[in-house]
């Protein structure tokens, strides 16, 4: 398993320098922006890149055609599949901790964030990010990227279409309209999104089981 | 004990059929799997490996059941595709510390000493490697977790002859201990004649034969000569015959030939290409 994730280390150094180097830009513009929801959008784009790296991953494991050699190596499919997800959810984990860095430097400076807004922005920035390894891991495991990728790009339109529902549903246009019990949505979102994931590892590891290489 | 037991094998797709395959590499030995480009090869070594799924038959390697605990048993087999699925940008150094966190017998001294004896570049990361180089780093890795079985599936296609003849070297080497194994696909038969104690034929699918290789050579023999000669032999005994202008020749097993009539040694290859065709 460390190999594993050893080796998912070396693909993302190499390949996903991109990726975090558009998220950075994301970080800095929405930490400098002086506004409340307005830009939401920058502060979840980050997170919703770092959801996308396993299914990069998947994709260049497919193409150097690890994925069959791995399957003569001393591991099992289910620790293969779990690199994935652990490392899809260490990258989560720390961009999402970035995000409420930027998000409480723009507090310090005394914008128009409130405490309940960060929360609740945390708590969907979990759910949202998630949902893209989620719906789309299990479909790549089990069908490749080829035919996966059909699946992925539909997850990434729900979760775009999903977020700026949930934003204005929950947020409305200003930090005003915050919800009452944005504090029990904000827990709620990350146990959905928490569950979510597990459910969707469970999953793919039955799935990729089955799956003849 | 036997390294590998195939009973039964089959596995069907669409167009093809492998098997029903019965094969037996005893411990210390060498079996050369012989085949044409879509003769089953690959896909008898992905069945042993549980990377297909079987319709029947069973696969015990080194004395236990593929489908029970495969992980360790993989601890003791070591592999190489007839494409090595490394990630384009790992070095080999990067690939030892994967390897490192993957195989608990895992040789990194080994390891080090392999990729320079194979000559494998050093830092340059494996999509920049020949396919000569990426075959001799997959060798590497896997002879450098001390595995008792080798399944090698067209491992030195692409190698030059120097660093193939190392290679076939490194095999007779490895199996100089009656625990240790290798199962080698080839269609570059000269490699697998030299080295290989036991030769199979696969041909669409199908096992043509599973044998000794010396006893092999022994059995069958070439003979020349007009076609009314090579007629008297017994049809039975004729592996396949062929009739030209200036006069036939045949594969006989040398018992059935009268007396008198010359007999030359066939060749692994000969009797390969001249069973395809009689099978044709």
């Amino acid at each position: 398993m460390r190999g594993l994730l050893r080796k998912e280390w070396y693909l993302i150094r190499r390949h996903c320098r991109t990726y975090l180097a558009v998220a950075a830009l994301f970080l800095v513009t929405s930490a400098a922006v002086k506004s409340g929801g307005g830009n939401l959008f920058m502060t979840f784009y980050p997170c919703i890149l770092a959801g996308i790296v396993p299914t990069t991953l998947l994709a260049y494991d497919e193409q150097s055609r690890w994925n069959v050699y791995s399957d003569t190596l001393a591991c099992t499919r289910a620790q293969v599949v779990s690199a994935k997800y652990l490392t899809g959810l260490l990258l989560e984990l720390g961009m999402i901790l970035l995000c409420v860095a930027a998000s409480l430097f723009r507090m310090s400076r005394g914008t128009a964030v409130s405490g309940r807004e960060l929360l609740l922005q945390t708590g969907l920035m979990v759910l949202v990010s998630l949902l893209i390894p989620v719906i789309s891991l299990p479909l790549m495991l089990r069908f490749g990227v080829e035919k996966g990728r059909i699946f992925f790009f539909a997850a990434v339109t729900v979760t775009c279409v999903g977020s700026l529902a949930l934003s204005r549903t929950l947020l409305g246009d200003s930090t005003d309209q915050i919800p009452p019990h944005a504090s029990a949505i904000a827990v709620g979102a990350v146990l959905a999104g928490l569950v979510l994931y597990g459910l969707s590892w469970l999953l793919s590891i039955r799935l990729y089981q089955n799956r003849e290489l | 004990m036997n390294a590998l037991e195939i009973r039964g094998l089959k596995k069907t797709f669409s167009g093809f059929q492998l098997g029903p395959l019965d094969l037996t590499l005893p411990g210390g030995c060498i079996l050369g799997l012989i085949g044409e480009n879509g003769a089953g090869k690959s896909t008898t070594i992905k069945l042993i490996l549980n990377m297909l799924r079987r319709e029947s038959g069973t696969v015990t390697i080194l004395g236990r059941d593929n489908g029970q605990d495969l992980r360790s048993i993989k601890e003791e087999v070591g592999v190489v595709l007839d494409e090595v699925g490394l990630p384009d940008c790992l070095t080999s150094a990067q690939t030892g510390r994967v390897m490192e966190g993957i195989f608990r017998q895992w040789d990194a001294a080994a390891y080090a000493s392999y990729l320079r004896e194979l000559g494998v570049p050093e830092g340059k990361a494996f999509k920049e490697m020949s396919r000569g180089n990426r075959m001799k780093l997959g060798i590497a890795v896997a002879l450098s977790h001390h595995p008792r079985l080798l399944l090698l599936d067209e491992a030195t296609s692409g190698l030059d002859p120097v660093v193939r003849d190392r290679v076939v070297e490194m095999l007779a080497d490895f199996t100089r201990d009656e625990d240790h194994a290798v199962l080698l696909s080839s269609h570059i038969v000269s490699d697998l004649e030299r080295i290989c104690d036991y030769i199979a034929f696969l041909h669409k699918g199908k096992l043509l034969l599973c044998q000794e290789k010396d006893r092999l050579l022994e059995e069958y023999g070439f003979v020349h000569g007009a076609a009314g000669e090579l007629a008297a032999i017994d049809s039975a005994a004729v592996l396949h015959r062929s009739e030209g202008r200036y006069g036939a020749e045949a594969i006989v097993l040398r018992r059935a030939v009268p007396a008198g009539m010359a007999i030359s040694p066939v060749t692994v290859e000969e009797l390969f290409v001249h069973m395809v065709k009689g099978e044709r």
